[in-house]
């Protein structure tokens, strides 16, 4: 009976899979996560005297995920998230930092795919969802698959803003639970 | 015997379905790149917001006075990003005025709620020359508006010059001056 489960076990890991792939439902959970990695790099300034730096945006990034539960006889809500947080680098002082998600691109998707906060977070190093009630879902592939975030990067005091360059990591992470 | 093999089995069973009921957790980073250029940006314009030459009279009307009454008001429109620790100036110079004359210039630094930052602060009246000379002082990160009398305030007196030298003013119909307003690099 122990070998028996430790084969079980063995088979149910020699498939490999990336996010956004369908996943077929199995007797784990699975919560794969990544992204088309594009290169950001956002400005803050003006060229117009008198006129303060403007707000900036990028939407480049979208983020990619196979999630797959199973619950063993328990009724799946569907509460799985993806949430967010800086990890590495600082914002700038006088500056704030925010993050939003849009829905899941419909064209290779497929499931449960869950629903934006409604409101764009302000990026800490505190990690904070960003989309939830995840259920079993995929996202596709492609480099515009997935959730397409929008970063927003504008000054709350500007008294404190000073010239710098700075690098700053994102860090996504997908948790799919049962309850 | 066994009992104790069906026990290892249970153990095991409910490990492995405890360990598939919890949750599943990964991650993926992205890095962003934040930059903040230096701003230096400075544009004269007149009480309308226009850019456009202000125009200074000196005259009398009284029989035994000296001619006086050149005054007027313009706005330096302002946007500056400093680096850490830095602050700016605001100088100006004239080109040449008109011999037995003088030109002083008090500064007022901005009102506008179309602006924010830190405007720094205004040094006394100034008699101007060729030579630059600071008006305001301690300007940091900051941005004036666009609008109408937004902006730094420059009120221009335009005077027979100090005693002595009245000798020296002729009549003209209009002679141009350019006076240079210079924000200068963070210090």
């Amino acid at each position: 009976m122990i070998t028996a489960l430790i084969i079980f076990s063995n088979k149910l890991n020699a498939q490999t899979y990336v996010a956004g792939d369908s996943v077929p439902t199995q007797n784990y959970n699975v919560g794969l996560i990544d992204s088309n990695h594009p290169y950001i790099g956002m400005q803050f300034n003006t060229t117009t005297a008198g006129l303060g730096a403007s707000p900036a945006t990028n939407s480049d990034l979208f983020v990619r995920l196979s999630a797959t539960a199973r619950n063993y006889g328990h009724a799946y809500s569907g509460s799985g998230t993806i949430s967010a947080c800086i990890t590495a680098g600082t914002v700038p002082q006088g500056t704030v930092f925010t993050l939003i998600s849009a829905p899941c691109t419909t064209t290779n998707s497929g499931g449960s795919l869950g629903t934006p906060i409604t409101t764009p977070i302000i990026l800490s190093t505190t990690d904070q969802n960003i989309v939830t009630n995840i259920g079993t879902c995929y996202t596709g592939t492609n480099d515009t698959d997935g959730y397409q975030m929008t970063f927003s990067w504008y000054s709350d005091n500007y008294k404190q803003i000073h010239s710098q360059n700075t690098t700053i990591t994102i860090t996504f992470t997908i948790t799919v639970a049962f309850h | 015997m066994k009992k104790n093999l069906l026990s290892q089995i249970i153990i095991v069973v409910s490990f492995l379905m405890l360990s598939a009921s919890s949750y599943a957790q990964s991650n993926t980073t992205q890095q962003i790149s934040m930059g903040i250029p230096e701003v230096l940006l400075i544009n004269a314009v007149d009480t309308t917001g226009n850019v456009a030459a202000i125009s200074l009279e000196l005259t009398t009307n009284v029989a035994g006075t000296a001619i006086a009454g050149g005054t007027g008001t313009s706005y330096a429109q302002v946007s500056s990003i400093v680096a850490s620790g830095q602050t700016r100036s605001i100088q100006a110079s004239y080109d040449v005025i008109p011999a037995g004359t003088s030109l002083d210039v008090t500064g007022t630094t901005p009102t506008s709620s179309n602006g924010d930052g830190t405007y720094g602060s205004a040094v006394s009246t100034i008699t101007l020359s060729t030579t630059p000379q600071d008006i305001f002082t301690g300007i940091g990160s900051c941005y004036t508006g666009t609008s109408a009398k937004d902006g730094y305030r420059f009120d221009w007196k335009w005077n027979a010059s100090t005693a002595g030298q009245y000798a020296n003013i002729v009549a003209t119909t209009g002679t141009a001056t350019t006076v240079t307003l210079t924000i200068t690099a963070g210090q």
